[in-house]
């Protein structure tokens, strides 16, 4: 039986609507706003004064980083990137975690060192560039799926999640003759979506927003990846005016803000289409290991 | 159980072990030019005739460049002007630009380093681990190239070496020898139809700007009267008062400039353009000059602060708007000089590690000679530009529209090896406001890139003493500009000064007087032989 609303109910419900109101607004207006610049023509925005529409519609922005042919094919290096880094990390991040979350492992602890020890200390740039040039990866695709294949925090993560799971589960596979490689990807992984989705939409929109590796470990145009390019636009929208005289910019009307915030977009569009599919198992996954029970 | 203990441990190790056989089968075509200094041609042997016997260029040495400018607008070489290069050298440079300003840091580093570096970073590459010196390779493979003196003592350093002759450097002589080339200068744009409403008073002094500022605020209180260029916030009115950057000449001995009166003087009047309302507190908070300036074009300001092309560059973008600006282009006052310490930005470095010196010396020696950097920075003769007997080149295509440029190939490729002189006639136009700034201010114009040569050695304890000088001015100087009354500025500024002095500004002091009488000396003498 559906009880009355007093007028404190209503009150009460008014002030909470509008308080969340409020919360939406803030919350999704910023990225309203970036969005509202991409498509309005840069020198009308530095006017200010916009609010709700664009004033002076144009695709000029996006235009302006697309207008390279190359733009194609690093786009296609960057979805490979992503999807091959991620599925390749979550695998293999999932594989080692699987074999650590197991008590009686032996060298348990020295592999916990080693972990920990690496997540805090960290040889810095040089070193590492030494160490991928004496692996070969310099100058190839696999510098950017190679090196990421193991992620410690999501490792440590993975590690509490496995074991949260019953051991029975795997035990009465064991016990019908299965193998362990059988009881992690028919038993394990499947009853593990929420830590699998929560890993690939990190460890992916990680994958998808690199760029150091791209400026720092390769030559070959050929396999320049799209945020390097995002990078050079940039870059070469801030031209310092004491350099060159003859250094204005194009009499476009984009500006490097709106330059920016078209960047800003583009490189959060593939995250915003994901994360639809993947949040029913991300709330979950988020929580993981939140509760000691 | 230990046959369980056994599956786990495989469990944990092959993964391991895949990791390693997939980072071990990984292809490299690393091209780094990691092979050592050698003096033969590479295995694509070419033939470059003499200018007077030119024989065809079949297939041009490929060389490594690496431009370490993240802004640099010119990602690859290609174009007709890049085309003409090549043909004539038989030299094609691939190009890489810096995204970051840590990469040649890590090239260095890690020993990867390309055949050409173009760098401001002077300090760094002028060492022997990392780059041949000029003054070896040319005489061993282009011994008819001499390079200006001057020129040669600006870029040597400590072991007696100069691994580069940098750009937008020409010596006193050069410009004096050539009369339309006006060294670029700060400068102040002014909106023409409010300077007519206000009756188009005459600006002479300090007093008179200050007035014209007071008479726009009251016509126009929407408008702010003054919006100051993030990069060029103070350089105009130092120029008034007389004041220079960095180390500063007083009678043979060496301050530095924190402690001159003229930069007090210069930016106490800052506080009082904040205490008058003539420019706003926001201001100084602002990064990017593109940002200011679109709030220039957008009518929100009357005055701008930028260069001596200002005017120009503002009327140029605001063709659409019907907007003009004019330049402030006298002098304000006997004070203003300007005493020009330079000694060149961007420097091509031939590295350690470039695997065909010849082709780069002969790269070099094309872009270092007259012909050479003027097809690169202006295009082709007579069909591009032409030379005005007067001493100045006319162009036949737009010079300041990018687009242009980079369907050419024009201009930037000049760049790393053009002179002070050469820059500055490129932006010279008869009538125009930047030459209108330009004519006036090199009166005023004294030379001595000798200053310009004091250089303390990275990480070492006076550059450690003027960076810190210089953090802590970044800092302090705001509390300068946005003082509530002129007795706080001044103790603002006083304060600073105090605070330099802790840090070290005497040491700073001292050991630049004792660089500086050598350097001195030695490019007097060079300017007295000439």
């Amino acid at each position: 039986m559906r009880r009355r609303k007093t007028v404190e109910d209503r009150v009460l419900d008014s002030i909470i609507a509008v308080v969340l109101v409020i919360i939406v607004f803030v919350t999704v207006y910023p990225f309203y706003y970036i969005l509202l610049i991409t498509f309005n023509a840069g020198t009308d925005t530095a006017a200010g004064g916009m609010y709700l529409w664009p004033r002076s519609f144009t695709l000029g922005n996006y235009l302006y980083f697309l207008e390279n042919p190359k733009w194609i094919k690093s786009l296609g290096i960057s979805v490979l990137r992503t999807v091959i880094g991620t599925s390749l990390a979550v695998l293999f991040t999932c594989l080692v975690a699987y074999g650590l979350s197991k008590r009686d492992l032996i060298f348990r602890r020295s592999y916990f060192l080693i972990v920990i020890v690496s997540m805090n200390f960290s040889g810095g740039l040089i070193s590492y560039y030494i160490v991928l040039k004496s692996l070969k990866l310099i100058n190839t695709f696999g510098v950017y799926v190679i090196p990421s294949m193991l992620n410690l925090f999501f490792l440590l993560i993975a590690i509490s999640f496995f074991r949260e799971i019953p051991d029975e589960l795997g035990e009465s596979a064991r016990m019908d003759g299965a193998s362990e490689i059988r009881i992690f990807t028919k038993i394990i992984l499947p009853v593990s979506m929420p830590l699998l989705a929560t890993m690939s939409l990190f460890l992916g929109s990680g994958q998808w927003n690199s760029w150091l590796d791209s400026a720092y470990f390769v030559q070959d145009e050929d396999l320049r990846t799209l945020t390097y390019r995002m990078m050079q636009v940039i870059n070469q929208s801030m031209v310092p005016s004491g350099e060159a005289q003859m250094a204005a910019m194009s009499r476009s009307s984009v500006t490097p803000f709106s330059i920016q915030a078209t960047a800003m977009v583009i490189s959060i569009v593939p995250i915003l289409g994901v994360y639809p599919f993947l949040q029913k198992h991300f709330v979950s996954g988020i929580m993981l290991g939140s509760v000691k029970g | 159980m230990k046959k369980r203990i056994e599956r786990i441990t495989k469990m944990v190790v092959a993964p391991l072990l895949i990791g390693g056989v997939l980072a071990g089968c990984s292809t490299s075509t690393d091209n780094g030019g990691n092979s050592s200094v050698s003096s033969t041609p590479a295995a694509t042997k070419t033939a470059v005739g003499t200018s007077e016997n030119p024989s065809p260029c079949t297939s041009p040495v490929e060389l490594n460049m690496f431009v370490d400018a993240t802004w640099y607008p010119f990602q690859e070489w290609s174009g007709e002007i890049p085309e003409a290069i090549t043909k004539a050298t038989c030299v094609k440079p691939k190009v890489t630009v810096a995204t970051d300003d840590k990469q040649l840091a890590l090239m260095t580093a890690s020993g990867d380093l390309p055949d050409i570096v173009v760098s401001f970073n002077f300090k760094l590459m002028s060492d022997a681990k990392l780059s041949l010196p000029y003054n070896q390779i040319f005489p061993k493979y282009a011994p008819d190239v001499k390079f200006d003196p001057i020129k040669e003592l600006v870029s040597t350093v400590t072991d007696g070496n100069y691994y580069a002759i940098r750009n937008d450097f020409s010596t006193e002589a050069e410009w004096k020898a050539n009369p339309y080339a006006h060294m670029m200068v700060p400068g102040l744009a002014m909106r023409k139809d409010i300077l007519e409403e206000i009756g188009n008073p005459a600006i002479k002094s300090i007093d008179d700007l200050n007035k014209v500022f007071a008479d726009v605020k009251a016509k126009h209180p929407e408008m702010t009267p003054l919006i100051l260029n993030p990069n060029w916030l103070r350089p105009f009115f130092d120029t008034q008062f007389g004041a220079q950057g960095g180390f500063v000449d007083k009678n043979g001995k060496i301050e530095y400039y924190l402690r001159q009166d003229e930069v007090r003087k210069s930016m106490l009047y800052m506080n009082s353009l904040y205490r008058n309302g003539f420019v706003t507190s926001e201001n100084f908070a602002y990064k990017n000059e593109s940002e200011t300036e679109q709030m220039v074009l957008a009518g929100k300001g009357f005055a701008y602060t930028w260069t001596y092309s200002a005017a120009d560059r503002l009327n140029a973008d605001s063709k659409d708007k019907n907007l003009k600006f004019v330049q402030l282009a006298e002098p304000l006052g006997p004070n203003a000089s300007i005493i020009s310490t330079g000694t060149g930005g961007l420097g091509m470095y031939v590295t350690k590690n470039n695997k065909n010196v010849e082709a780069t010396v002969r790269l070099l020696k094309y872009l270092f000679s007259e012909d050479g950097w003027r097809t690169a920075e202006w295009g082709i003769k007579d069909k591009d530009w032409t030379w005005n007997a007067a001493g100045y080149p006319e162009f036949n295509y737009d010079v300041q529209n990018i687009e242009i440029l980079k369907k050419k190939g024009v201009y930037w490729w000049g760049v790393p090896t053009e002179s002070g002189v050469g820059m500055a006639l490129g932006s010279y136009k008869k009538g125009s406001e930047t030459t209108r700034q330009g004519e006036a201010y090199s009166k005023i114009t004294k030379y001595n890139p000798a200053i310009g040569m004091i250089n303390p050695d990275t990480d070492s304890p006076e550059q450690i003493i003027r960076a810190n000088i210089d953090n802590m001015v970044k800092t302090e100087v705001t509390k300068v500009y946005l003082s509530k009354s002129e007795a706080e500025a001044a103790k603002a500024y006083d304060d600073m000064l105090s605070k330099a002095e802790k840090i070290g500004i005497a040491k700073l002091e001292a050991w630049a007087t004792k660089q500086y009488g050598p350097l001195k000396e030695k490019y007097d003498s060079l300017t007295k032989a000439k």
